[in-house]
Formats: structure tokens, sequence, C-alpha cells
């Protein structure tokens, strides 16, 4: 716009038009003054209106919290997928997600360091003050200040309103219960990413599936329903600590099923770990020894030999062992215990826990059929429950004659002692061979997860051999007050340098209650007990593993509603009573 | 005649344009409110979740076990005292059965003595410590 002209043209128009917006022109075309003052005031009126209207919102909003246009104080950083609760069979949360903040500050945006530290210090008592100050002394936008802060402990510092602080909200897994039940929940790593037990079986099945059980949204929404008591786990775990503690052993098991359902109801393994914290459970001794570890199970295992003779046909209760000489096969002797040196009842051979009865007893049912009927009970094969820990069996890989006598008494076959329990349950039960399982199981489905192995007619004489050996045999001190046990106690020898040691014992009691109609099964071992001057120098199963199975259930069986007996089963009404299921 | 009609339209237009506006207003307040409301769903079920796992932290056998040995004086019931209730009144000797009669409300009695409790002081509650920070220490 060089040429003068053309200015004062464009000056004229915008006269023009502002003429026009503010009244009508004259025929001059400028514009009439006194009309103008008063669309001028009209114009003011209207600005006005808009400046009280801003104003009359923005006091609204800073008198009125109509809770719309909150700004949220944490933003949400790193979410990941959810898991859903893990509750016990009574409800009990076992496992949860639950949101966490963690504390950020941004330096630049920090004006009274000295002040901030001062109003946080109070709350944070693990915070390290010189670390804290050189981090926000330097000259980044973003440093962690406290991780993983509690719902609670955030709501509280946000409210001290430091300029410069903030909260990033994470989920963290959290076991309300800390160790209890550890090996059965397993854990997750940093990523919320199952990594044993029960948490790795959800991930197994699909983290998708794991997630639509937390998404309250969604109709499959519902927490993980274990088949566990936490009472009674943890009279079981209780127990079971004392006695590691007082025989100075090195761990120990212990498993409690129903023998009808084929529920686990408790399982501990000690040593634990804390699964809020899962740092120790990757250590060697922390295995998950019920069903992560095989074990020769020792005289335990007998009985199974006894269900298969009778089985077989090839003893009664009246047979007769001759058990005055040692037995020798191949290189190795086999020899008792408790030697008798005489000719002994089926009966007594259990309870007397002959290992040369029982070699001679599994001989006389033959190699093939020893095998096939281990087999049945699927000693030959991985049990597999929902807990992925799960233990191959170890057996000889060419069966002998050796092979038969050995496993009979419960060497050279390794088994995990859950698979043993529910061995078990089908041995008292009536038959039935029930696959255990640590969720809750619907009473009409245990048909389809079970199969008859036994006759109810062999149950009966088991039941029987079971209470006796309570009664009279090496299981005396696990008889309870109000509830009749019936078990078999077992002393293995471990084996140390590649041979067994008489050093190194692997004690077990695996029993069941009330035997009249015996509800539920347990196993409790002790990974070498030593002896002690009240166990008169003894450390064999009778001195430790027994007694501790004694407690255990005088412990748990009145909060697992069984009524006390007024009288104690005796065997021999077992054996006369009419055989039912 | 054509420039009724065009005043006619404009004023539609604008009334048109006007409700719209309104109702898309509405629409996205609502939309608001809803976003809004499920945050504090969401809001509420956490509370709800946090609430179950210190419930479910205090009611650790091992801890109620603790707190019982510290504070009562009671022992673990042996089972002899566990009796059929047709042996209470062999079993316990001087005890007297009565039957039960309509105006003897035990359990309205029980209540009433409640509610007096209830309209008594209110003890200062004691300010609840941190549970969940406790889970995450670890302690036990």
């Amino acid at each position: 716009m060089t040429d003068p002209a053309q200015k004062v043209t464009f000056f004229m128009v915008v006269r023009w038009l502002f003429a026009k917006a503010l009244g009508s022109t004259d025929a001059t075309g400028l514009p009439n003054f006194k009309q103008g003052r008063t669309r001028g005031r009209l114009v003011l009126a209207v600005f006005v209106l808009c400046f009280a209207t801003i104003s009359g919102r923005i006091l609204q909003l800073a008198l009125f919290d109509d809770g719309f246009n909150r700004i949220h104080t944490s933003s949400t950083a790193n979410m990941r997928i959810p898991r859903p609760d893990i509750v016990d069979r009574n409800g009990f949360v076992l496992a949860t997600d639950l949101r966490t903040g963690s504390m950020f500050a941004n330096p630049r945006k920090v004006n009274d360091i000295d002040e901030a530290i001062e109003l946080l210090s109070p709350h944070l008592p693990d915070l390290d003050v010189n670390k804290l100050r050189k981090k926000l002394q330097s000259d980044k936008g973003f440093v962690w200040v406290e991780r993983e802060v509690t719902p609670r402990l955030q709501e509280t510092l946000h409210d001290l309103g430091i300029a410069g602080f903030g909260f990033r909200n994470e989920t963290r897994r959290i076991y309300p219960m800390s160790r209890l039940a550890a090996h059965v929940l397993g854990f997750v790593d940093v990523d919320s990413v199952g990594l044993a037990g029960i948490e790795k079986y959800l991930d197994d099945r699909g983290r998708l599936f794991a997630a639509s059980l937390a998404d309250p949204h969604k109709a499959a929404a519902a927490p993980v329903e274990l088949s566990l008591d936490v009472r009674v786990q943890h009279g079981l775990t209780e127990e079971l600590k004392r006695a590691v503690k007082k025989y100075k052993a090195k761990g120990a098991l212990g498993i409690i099923m129903d023998a009808t359902t084929g529920e686990v109801v408790a399982a501990s393994s000690l040593p634990d770990f804390n699964p809020n914290d899962p740092k120790d459970a990757l250590k060697k001794d922390r295995i998950n020894r019920f069903s992560g570890g095989v074990f020769e199970m020792g005289s335990v295992f007998k009985a199974v030999t006894f269900a298969m003779a009778f089985e077989q046909r090839t003893i009664t209760l009246q047979s007769r062992f001759d058990v005055r000489a040692p037995l020798r096969a191949g290189g190795s002797k086999i020899d008792d215990f408790h030697p008798q040196r005489r000719i002994l009842t089926v009966p007594e051979v259990f309870t007397y826990s002959s290992n040369i009865g029982t070699a001679k007893m599994a001989l006389g049912v033959g190699l093939a059929a020893h095998q096939a009927f281990l087999q049945k009970f699927g000693f030959f094969d991985r049990l597999r429950t929902e807990i992925p820990e799960a233990a191959a069996p170890l057996r000889p890989r060419k069966w002998r004659t050796v092979s038969t006598m050995t496993a009979s008494f419960g060497h050279g076959i390794s088994v995990q002692p859950l698979q043993l329990v529910s061995a078990a349950a089908a041995l008292v039960n009536g038959g039935r061979l029930i696959t255990p399982t640590f969720l809750k199981r619907d009473r009409e489905l245990v048909t389809s997860h079970s199969r008859q192995v036994i006759s109810a007619e062999t149950s009966k004489k088991m039941r029987y051999l079971f209470r006796l050996n309570v009664e009279k045999g090496s299981g005396r001190k696990a008889e309870t007050e109000g509830f009749s046990v019936g078990g078999k106690t077992g002393t293995a020898e471990k084996v140390v340098g590649g041979r067994y040691s008489k050093k190194h014992r692997f004690n077990s009691f695996l029993g069941a209650f009330p035997m009249n109609a015996p509800r539920y099964v347990l196993v409790v071992s002790i990974d070498e007990p030593q002896p002690l001057p009240e166990t008169h120098g003894f450390a064999t199963s009778g001195w430790n593993a027994v007694p501790t199975a004694g407690k255990v259930i005088a412990r748990i069986a009145p909060l697992l509603g069984l009524r006390p007996e007024s009288q104690p089963v005796a065997a021999e009404s077992i054996l006369n009573a009419a055989v039912g299921g | 005649m054509i420039r009724i009609l065009n005043a006619a339209l404009v004023v539609a237009a604008l009334v048109a344009a006007s409700i719209v506006y309104s109702l898309e207003r509405e629409s996205r307040l609502a939309e608001g409110r809803l976003a809004e409301i499920n945050r504090a769903i969401a809001e509420e079920r956490e509370q709800i979740r946090r609430l179950r796992a210190e419930w479910s932290y205090l009611n650790t056998p091992a801890r109620l076990e603790k707190l019982a040995v510290k504070h009562l004086q009671h022992v673990p019931s042996p089972i002899s005292q566990v009796i059929k209730l047709n042996e209470v009144a062999a079993k316990v000797p001087g005890l007297k059965l009565e039957e039960e009669t309509g105006g003897d409300d035990a359990i309205g009695t029980m209540l009433d003595g409640n509610v007096a409790a209830v309209e008594g002081e209110v003890p200062p509650q004691p300010t609840q410590p941190d549970l969940i920070g406790n889970i995450l220490k670890g302690m036990e």
C-alpha cells in the first residue's frame, strides 16, 4: 500500500464500517454521533454482561464443587493386566490386586527443597533425606521419591500440598495372609506375571481368561476359590513349624485332603517364603515339597502293597509270613528294623512294619502284577493338579525282582507326597482314586475325577489295618481324643552320597480320620529329624512324625466340623461292619 | 414475500442450531457425568478391595492366635467338653434346662442390653494403623 490515494480509500472504508456497526450514517456517510452514543452504551452493556457471566462461572467453580470438573491428582501409569482375587473355601482373601501409588517429583518445579523435605520426612520414616535432597537439587524433570505408597499414606502425602510432587498409580499383588499357604498360592513377578503355584496356573489358562475373572463388568467375574481352609492350613503349618524346631529338622511337609472329594484342605511345606516379597522363594530349600518334590516314602508305602495283595487274593488277614531270616536279593540284604524273628500274621506284618514280610507279599503277587497295580494307582506317572510344581516319579529303569522287593516297602521308587495321599484316600474311602485338587470342587463332579481302583472289601481291610496300627502298633502316638485315627508310619533312610544313610531320615505318618467312615486323609513328613533326649535317642517316625500328626489332627478335627466320638472306634468293629462306601 | 420467507428460514435455522447445540451440550455433560460416576464406582471397588484385604489381614489365623494368647485367658476347649445336646443334663449336674417360654425372649434381652451399651458413651476410636503398609513390610 504505497499509493497514498489507496491509503485514504482504505481508511474511509474502515471508518464507514465502524459507523455502520455503531449506528446508522447520515447523508454524508459519517456516523451520527448522537445516535452513536446510545449504541455505544448498548455495546458496553453487552460487554459487561459477557464479563459478568464469565466471572460468575469462575465464582461458581471456585465456591461450589459439583464434582464434575474435578482434576485427578494422579495419573495411571503401567496398567498391568488385572488378576482375580484368590480366596480360601470360606471366602477369606489370600491374594488381591491393590492400587499403590509411587510418589515422584519434578525438581524444576519444587520451590523450597528444605520445606518439602521437612514436610515429607515425618510421614516417610524410611526416607533417606540426603539422597532425596541430592535428587531434588538435580536438573532432571522427574525423580522417584518413594515407590509403592499405600492408599492411605498417599492421601496424607497428597494433602500436604507440596508443589512439584505427584503420584503415579500402579497395581500390586498383595497377599494379606503373607506366608500362609505360600506354596499353594505361588507368587508373581514385578509385571504381575504368575511364576508359581495357583498364580502360574491362572496365567497358564490364558492371561485374558484370568483378566476376565478380575473384570467386574464381565459376567465371568469371580474370585478363584481354593479348596484350602485358612484355619486348617494355619493349624497344620503351626504344628509342622513346632516339629521342625523341636526335632531340629531340615524341613517338613503336610497335606490334608478330603478323602471323599479329593479337595486339599491344607498343604504346607517348610521352610516357606513370603509371597509379598518372594526373593526367598527360589532358594533350593524352599521348594514345594508336597508336589514339587518326589521322595522315597518308606514304610508308609507298605499300605499299597497290602492293598494289592488283598486285591489279588494272594493273602487274607489270616495268612502268615516267615520273617525269621533276612531276604537276599542281588547284592543287598533286606532286614527288619524291629526284627521279630518268627512267623507273623498279616496284621502283625503291618503293625511291626516288617520289610521281609511285605517284600515276600509283593513277590507272591509277582513282578508284572505289582507294576500293573502301581501303574493303576498312578505311581508311574506325573500327577498333575492345578499347581504347576509337579515332579515326575522316579522308578527303576529296569524292573527286577529286587525292585519289587524294595518298592513293596517304599524304597527304590520316589513319588510326590500328594500322590501318596490320594492313594491313601482310595485305600480308605471304599476304593475310589480321586485326582486331588486345590480348587473347590463340586461334590457332584467327583465321579468324573475318580475311578475305582480297589474293591470296597479291600478298602475295609485297609481301614482295619490302619486303625489297628494306631491302636496297637507304631502309630500309637497319633491317637487323638475324640477322633479315631488310623495310619501307617514310615522311616525312610535318605540316600546320601549314593548309599542309604542311617543318620539321614525322612519320616512320615500317612493316616486317615475318623476311622469309622474316613473323611480326611493326611500325610505328615519330617525331613531329617534329630534324636532328642526326650525321644530316648530315637529318631524314627514313631517319635516325631507320628506325635506331630496326632497334634495336627487334635487341632484341626474340630475346625473341620467333625463331631467327636464318645467311644474310640475299635479296629475289630471296622472289620465287622457291613461293607459300605 | 421472498424477504419474509428468508427471514423465517434464518430464524428457523437459528432456532434449530440452538436446539442442536443445547442437546449436544446436554449429552456431553451427561457423558462427563457418566465418566465421573464410572470413576467413582471404580474408586469404590478399589476401596472395597482394600478393605477386604485389610479384613483378611486382620483375620490371619497367626495374628488372631497371638492376640488371643495375649488378651484372653481362654484355652482351646478340650474335646471332652464337646458333648451332644441330649447329654447336657447328664454331664452338667445342677444345670436346669427350662422350657422355652414365649415371654422370655432371650435374644431380645440380649439385644436390649446391647442397645443400652450402644447408647452409652462411645469410646474414642483409636486411629487405625496402615494395615496394607504392614502387609507390604511383611509384618506377621
